[in-house]
């Protein structure tokens, strides 16, 4: 077997998801396919399926040179498919995208599947397992225990005091702006954003809960993470973790929830479950030498999922 | 040919989606054309690279299919060494982009016909096209650095200023850069995009100006600036090609781009694509206009 497959393997394809096209890459495998294919999905923000150093094309050409199947793909609203995306949200991580990626290998001759997901791509393969059956595990990297959520309102709204807003609103070329439609409702929802952070710390400094569907009992991991991951290891699907060591805050709230509920779920789950750290940072933008690793950690562990069965 | 095809009937256009390529290391691209009609004029779009290539990817999208849905054929490519495409980082220097680009410009033509062909390059993605362009082929300029040097240091400032927010006081020096490069161990690598010494001394050493040649040809520049006047940076590359003679249009954009870091906001959202795509549109059916008239004797 080569080391590694190239374009030779590969075909460009556009498949369904709902209403939108979605844009992908199929590799094929090189010698004696195993029928299982691996679905790969990156994280939050606008990007595209191979992204930088060929990090998705590199993975999806190692595993296909061990016998599998590989889809790497844009979810909507980003790279090369259709449809638009307002916000990169843990609470709503494209899993219908990778379900509908799942549909479309059955039609390349695909019948199990391994799925590898990066930070908030890790949440939607995560979920998208815990709906089909068919799928025997899930490599998450950089996985996020919380619910997080990427917006350009947030981030502005963050960004600032109210008083840098009000002086701002005041202004004249502010004010001539407000003629669009567009940046009207950007403007609004900035505005809003921080009105609601804003009501927000006296309510935290009150002691008052937000309503959110983390609780102090989980250590402050999402049920949104925690029930599909009980669920599909229940159903005795391989979950693998992989945190950067210098991912401080990351692999921190990974290890404040195991001290909570994900511990006992993950001591549930026994040998299924298998967490690594790689040398570097992976959790924003991932250094090249951790992404190699990455790499070849992936290619271990589908071959030895596939061979446990 | 051995890839995907998509007709957006809403927007009138098609997507084919392949990888091309004589050599055994292939080009990943996308083309994208008007669904109904023959395309007025084709456009090779020279991308950016390291991490412009990602933070324009959307936005480059959404560009090119608006200007299938204007009538041009859009011929989008991954640089060997980058994205889809075959070959290694190892690969990728300026000879080799230029080299991708007319491959992509050949590929356009034989799938698409005999049309007119500009090429569009973005950003750094300027200097490939500019090579490529030469000596009669219209160009357009977005934002083109005016040199390999201030690229470069564009770029360090943004890797240091990404280092900064993240509580690391690594600074990236041009020189340090260079030195890194030069061992032949080192990993180097910009907001996480490898590079090697060879793109960096076939881009660092070199200007815009010194790529584009001597031959005047019809050239549009979109960049920064305020009340219809260019940046410094972008009036001195129009006048610098206005004195070669070449015929120079300007189109003054206000927004900063955001071309190092990726952005959260809708790329749909900002106006920059669909505006983008209906000036270059509008730029190159007076190009194909003068030619038809020029052939024909007519000066007007």
């Amino acid at each position: 077997m080569p080391e590694v497959a190239t374009s030779r393997q590969e075909i460009p394809v556009f498949f369904s998801a709902g209403k939108e096209t979605l844009f992908g890459v199929v590799t094929e495998p090189v010698g004696e396919p195993r029928g299982i294919g691996v679905i790969l999905l990156y994280g939050g923000g606008y990007t595209m399926s191979s992204y930088y150093n060929q990090y998705w094309t590199r993975m999806a050409r190692k595993v296909s040179a061990l016998g599998f199947h590989a889809l790497r793909f844009d979810h909507h609203g980003n790279g090369d498919s259709t449809g638009r995306v307002d916000a990169f949200d843990h609470r709503a991580p494209f899993a219908d995208d990778v379900v509908s990626a799942m549909s479309f290998m059955e039609t390349q001759g695909v019948s199990r599947f391994l799925l590898v997901g990066d930070c908030l791509g890790g949440r939607g393969t995560l979920v998208a397992a815990s709906r089909v059956d068919a799928a025997d595990g899930v490599f998450m990297i950089s996985a996020m225990v919380r619910d997080g959520r990427m917006e350009k309102a947030e981030d502005w709204a963050q960004k600032y005091g109210i008083g840098h807003y009000v002086r701002r609103a005041l202004r004249w070329k502010t004010i001539r702006k407000l003629a669009s439609r567009d940046l009207r409702r950007a403007y609004l929802k900035v505005g809003s954003t921080k009105l609601k952070q804003v009501a927000a710390k006296p309510a935290r400094a009150l002691g008052r809960r937000q309503p959110t569907a983390m609780t102090q009992d989980n250590g402050g991991a999402s049920n949104r993470f925690l029930e599909p991951l009980e669920g599909i290891l229940k159903r005795g699907a391989h979950v693998h973790f992989v945190y950067g060591d210098e991912d401080e805050e990351r692999t921190g709230e990974f290890e404040t929830a195991r001290g909570a509920r994900l511990g006992q779920i993950l001591r549930d789950g026994g040998s299924l479950v298998e967490i690594t750290t790689v040398a570097g940072t992976i959790a924003d933008i991932q250094d090249p030498p951790a992404q190699d690793a990455i790499i070849d950690e992936v290619a271990d562990w589908v071959t030895r999922v596939a061979t446990a069965g | 040919m051995t890839g995907a095809r998509r007709v957006d009937h809403s927007a009138g256009i098609v997507e084919e989606a392949e990888f091309f390529g004589a050599g055994v290391a292939r080009i990943f691209g996308i083309r994208y054309k008007p669904a109904s009609t023959a395309p007025l004029a084709g456009v090779v779009m020279c991308d950016p690279i390291l991490a412009q290539f990602r933070a324009h990817y959307r936005i480059g999208t959404l560009t090119a299919r608006a200007m299938a849905a204007r009538g041009l054929v859009v011929q989008r490519f991954h640089y060997r060494g980058m994205g889809n495409s075959d070959g290694d980082i190892s690969d990728l220097d300026l000879a080799s982009m230029t080299q991708d680009a007319e491959e992509a410009a050949a590929r356009l033509v034989d799938q698409a016909g005999p049309v007119p062909v500009a090429y569009l390059g973005v950003n750094v993605g300027a200097y490939p096209a500019a090579v490529a362009s030469r000596p009669d082929k219209p160009l357009i300029l977005d934002s083109p650095p005016p040199n390999g040097r201030q690229y470069f240091r564009n770029a360090l400032r943004a890797h240091s200023v990404y280092k900064l927010r993240h509580d690391s006081s690594e600074m990236l020096t041009a020189d340090a850069l260079l030195q890194e490069l030069r061992q032949r161990s080192a990993d180097v690598s910009l907001l996480g995009c490898r590079i090697s010494l060879g793109l960096y001394e076939s881009l660092a050493g070199t200007s815009l100006i010194e790529e584009i040649g001597d031959s005047p040809r019809p050239t549009l520049l979109l960049a920064l600036g305020q009340s219809g006047v260019l940046r410094p940076e972008g009036e001195r590359t129009r006048a610098e090609l206005v004195e070669k003679g070449f015929p120079v249009e300007i189109e003054i954009r206000e927004k900063v781009d955001p071309f190092w870091y990726v952005e959260n906001s809708a790329p749909e959202d900002q106006p920059d694509a669909a505006e983008t795509a209906t000036r270059i549109a509008d730029w190159l059916e007076r190009q194909v206009a003068g030619v038809m008239a020029g052939s024909t004797g007519d000066d007007a």
